[in-house]
């Protein structure tokens, strides 16, 4: 049988060849890197080299790259540890964010929810409304680019707006990094959050990116690591990991185009085929990598494993929840009813995708459409 | 000719076994899906690699496969049960019990608890190191809600006796928390027979990878905490976020390795510290010996050199990859507190080092290490009582 065909990017990305020989070589060195012999030392230099990598992504000086466990840990850390006095959080952010932002409303901090217009992108009249009613300081948490459906936010507008109200930014730029250019001075965040595994790097290890001044609780607390804003000895290997994805994901913006063509392609040789199809999100700007899109009433669940026989791997919503059978929450903020939302599937591609796993792709969409849609 | 630097810290962090990451490469490689991907088979095959984790790590510990849950490390972990734990039960159960020579992640966990209302107790240890069961006896009351004592001290290596901590638990009713980072597969723990509630494990200190370890969490409602991460719901909902296969992997394939070798590499420790100790008193009178000398994981030995300033002394044998206390950021200066709880002296203190012998130190290395030491001591002076 051949390998099977990846277009799941969004959910993880295949580890660039290049960071899994920097993880297996920093694998086989010894030393802590809060030692301050010889070995703790050669340890530190490899973090801080990679910090200054992962500092050049997003064009943020280097003490104020924060490494953890991933994206998850970082949104939470953001939530918790901002000392905001009211939140706004976007109706389309990742559980990591909803989450603690709902636990955060519990313990009784004002929560409002920024909503999003059926392109699935907030309104900046919105959040200035929100804004004129939030305790200040608020804390704005709309991430860069959304994972399911790939709607691109207005960050700087949205830091613009913020800041005339005193409130401090936060942009979850998992799914944005290598995908769209990541300057922090010029989108104005106060925190942005990374993912490795997103970016060709390896799972386990991220980073919030700070601006100078942003306030930061820390969440892990101990031995001080991080400049005290996370504890726990550092994921040396992951971190060489994710500084060298890092530095491909700076090149990758180069593939762009090469993917949109793709994309592209895809879906539009999919409305040829089919005038019910829905692309979720159409009249957004998108990732260019991403589509989310549905074939009325042809369950998700039915689609993905219609794929799966094909040798095809794509999902029916976001990797974490996909366990679960519930309606999308970034599809519901939409104004999408369950007919649509319980029936879509994402397809993300990424640098290993090839023209044939589009033409696969294509094929093996038409093949189900004709045998389910419509009846 | 032995070949220098020789690595004795251990207790920082230990080298990756050679068979830890061919566990690994495959999840870097080919099997990379995300665990949580419930639609294809790289979300099997990945999550395949959680759940032999799962039972590797278990079997360690005599746990239940389902009682294991991943995390970054040891200081999430310890964050984690700490926080979660008065959380949840801390309106009812308002007070934590814990000891002064805890690692700084458990001290700044209850430090944070305390500062969010809650009871904090904070107990000495003797001038062995460990911990007086009176005191604890009188310290747990039915208004604890946790007891939270390391396995083994990563500074001075001692080992607290926690099966009797555990019936003081059980007979007040608190949840039990162990830091077991610098125990787990080194001394037997039997979670049923220590009565441990939780268990805090650590991948980079048992020749695993770093930025992974594990949390153990005892079956049932009483045992329910606040979820450290939220998001996802991953890890059964108290520990959100993607999973890293590669990493799990490794720590399995290491909990697997120190679990088989664990007798043979606690003979061949002890041995090799006796080794160590020998020439070392031998060699330099007024040597101070920090911790009990029996109740202790020998691949730890902490030992005060009066008159000698540490770091000096540190300066002096570069081809000893030693430290002169716990490897973290916030404990790089200023004397020891651990060692200060023991009652030495800010000075005795600083004139500290702790050496960590591990699975791939040779006699050769221990016989080079002793005798620089000694040398070194006796070029600066030697030791003044």
């Amino acid at each position: 049988m051949n390998k099977p065909i990846y277009m799941d990017y969004n959910a993880t990305s295949p580890i660039r060849p290049a960071v899994i020989d920097i993880v297996s070589k920093t694998m086989a060195e010894v030393g802590n890197p809060s030692s301050v012999h010889a070995a703790g030392r050669k340890a530190r230099s490899i973090v801080e080299e990679s910090r200054a990598k992962v500092a050049a992504l997003t064009g943020a000086r280097p003490r104020d790259i924060m490494f953890c466990s991933g994206g998850t840990e970082a949104g939470n850390t953001v939530i918790k540890g901002s000392g905001a006095k009211s939140l706004i959080v976007s109706a389309i952010e990742h559980d990591c964010v909803r989450a603690p932002a709902k636990a955060a409303e519990a313990a009784g901090l004002p929560v409002f929810k920024l909503s999003v217009g059926e392109s699935g992108t907030v309104s900046l009249e919105a959040l200035r409304n929100l804004l004129k009613i939030a305790p200040a300081p608020a804390l704005v948490a709309v991430m860069y680019a959304n994972n399911e459906m790939g709607a691109v936010q207005p960050i700087a507008a949205i830091s613009e707006i913020a800041k005339e109200f005193g409130a401090l930014v936060y942009s979850d730029a998992v799914q944005a990094a290598g995908k769209l250019p990541i300057d922090v001075m010029a989108l104005g965040t106060n925190y942005l959050t990374l993912s490795a595994h997103k970016i060709g790097g390896p799972q386990g290890i991220g980073a919030i990116v700070l601006s100078p001044t942003a306030p930061l609780q820390p969440h892990v607390v101990g031995g001080g690591q991080e400049l005290g804003r996370r504890s726990g000895t550092e994921n040396v290997a992951g971190i060489a990991g994710f500084g060298e994805a890092a530095m491909e994901a700076l090149v990758q913006l180069g593939d762009v185009e090469r993917l949109k063509r793709f994309r592209d392609r895809l879906e539009d040789e999919l409305r040829q085929h089919a005038n019910d199809l829905v692309v979720i999100g159409e009249g957004a700007e998108r990732l260019v990598n991403t589509s989310c899109i549905a074939i009325p009433d042809v369950k998700g669940e039915t689609q993905v494993m219609h794929f799966d026989l094909a040798g095809i791997c794509v999902s029916s919503g976001a990797a974490c929840s996909s366990g679960k059978v519930k309606v999308s929450h970034v599809l519901d903020a939409m104004g999408y009813d369950a007919s649509i939302a319980n029936s879509s599937i994402r397809v993300s591609l990424g640098y290993g995708t090839n023209e044939a796993d589009i033409d696969a792709f294509i094929g093996a969409w038409k093949k189900l459409y004709d045998r389910t849609a419509g009846r | 000719m032995v070949k220098t630097p020789i690595y004795l810290d251990c207790q920082a962090t230990t080298p990756l076994d050679g068979l830890v990451l061919d566990a690994m490469l495959p999840y870097l490689t080919d099997h990379f899906g995300n665990p949580h991907s419930s639609t294809h088979s790289f979300g099997w095959r990945a999550e395949g690699a959680l759940d032999a984790a799962r039972e590797q790590v278990s079997k360690v510990i005599v746990a239940s496969s389902d009682e294991i849950y991943f995390t970054s490390g040891a200081s999430e972990t310890n964050n984690m049960v700490i926080k979660g734990v008065m959380e949840l039960w801390g309106k009812k159960r308002p007070k934590l019990v814990t000891v002064a020579t805890e690692h700084k992640c458990v001290l700044e966990s209850a430090f944070y608890c305390a500062a969010h209302g809650y009871q904090l107790e904070v107990l000495p240890v003797e001038a062995n190191g460990i911990l007086d069961l009176d005191r604890i006896s009188d310290a747990v009351d039915d208004q604890t809600a946790l007891i939270s004592v390391m396995a083994v001290n990563n500074e001075i290596g001692v080992i607290q006796p926690l099966e009797e901590i555990g019936k003081i638990a059980k007979a007040k009713g608190a949840l039990f928390h162990s830091d077991a980072a610098q125990a787990f597969g080194k001394i037997p723990l039997d979670m049923d027979a220590l009565k441990l509630d939780f268990l805090s494990i650590s991948g980079h200190k048992i020749y695993g990878p770093k930025g992974v370890g594990a949390l153990y969490k005892r079956a049932g409602r009483s045992t329910a905490m606040a979820p450290f991460f939220s998001g996802g719901g991953q890890e059964n909902g108290i520990r959100s976020g993607t999973q890293a296969p590669a990493l799990v992997a490794g720590l399995g394939k290491a909990a697997e390795i120190a679990d088989n070798e664990l007798d043979c590499e606690a003979n061949r420790t002890y041995a090799l510290a006796n080794r160590f100790k020998k020439v070392l008193f031998e060699g330099l009178d007024g040597l101070l010996f920090n911790g009990d000398e029996n109740k202790r994981w020998p691949g730890n030995l902490n030992l005060s050199f009066p008159g000698i300033d540490g770091d000096l002394l540190l300066a002096n044998i570069r081809e000893l990859a030693v430290s002169s206390g716990a490897a973290c950021a916030s404990a790089v200066s200023g004397p020891s507190y651990v060692l200060q709880a023991i009652g030495r002296s800010e000075a005795e203190a600083k004139s500290s080092l702790r050496i960590g012998f591990g699975r791939f130190t040779t006699e050769e290395e221990v016989d080079f290490a002793a005798a620089k030491l000694v040398y070194a001591v006796s070029e600066l002076g030697g030791i003044k009582p």
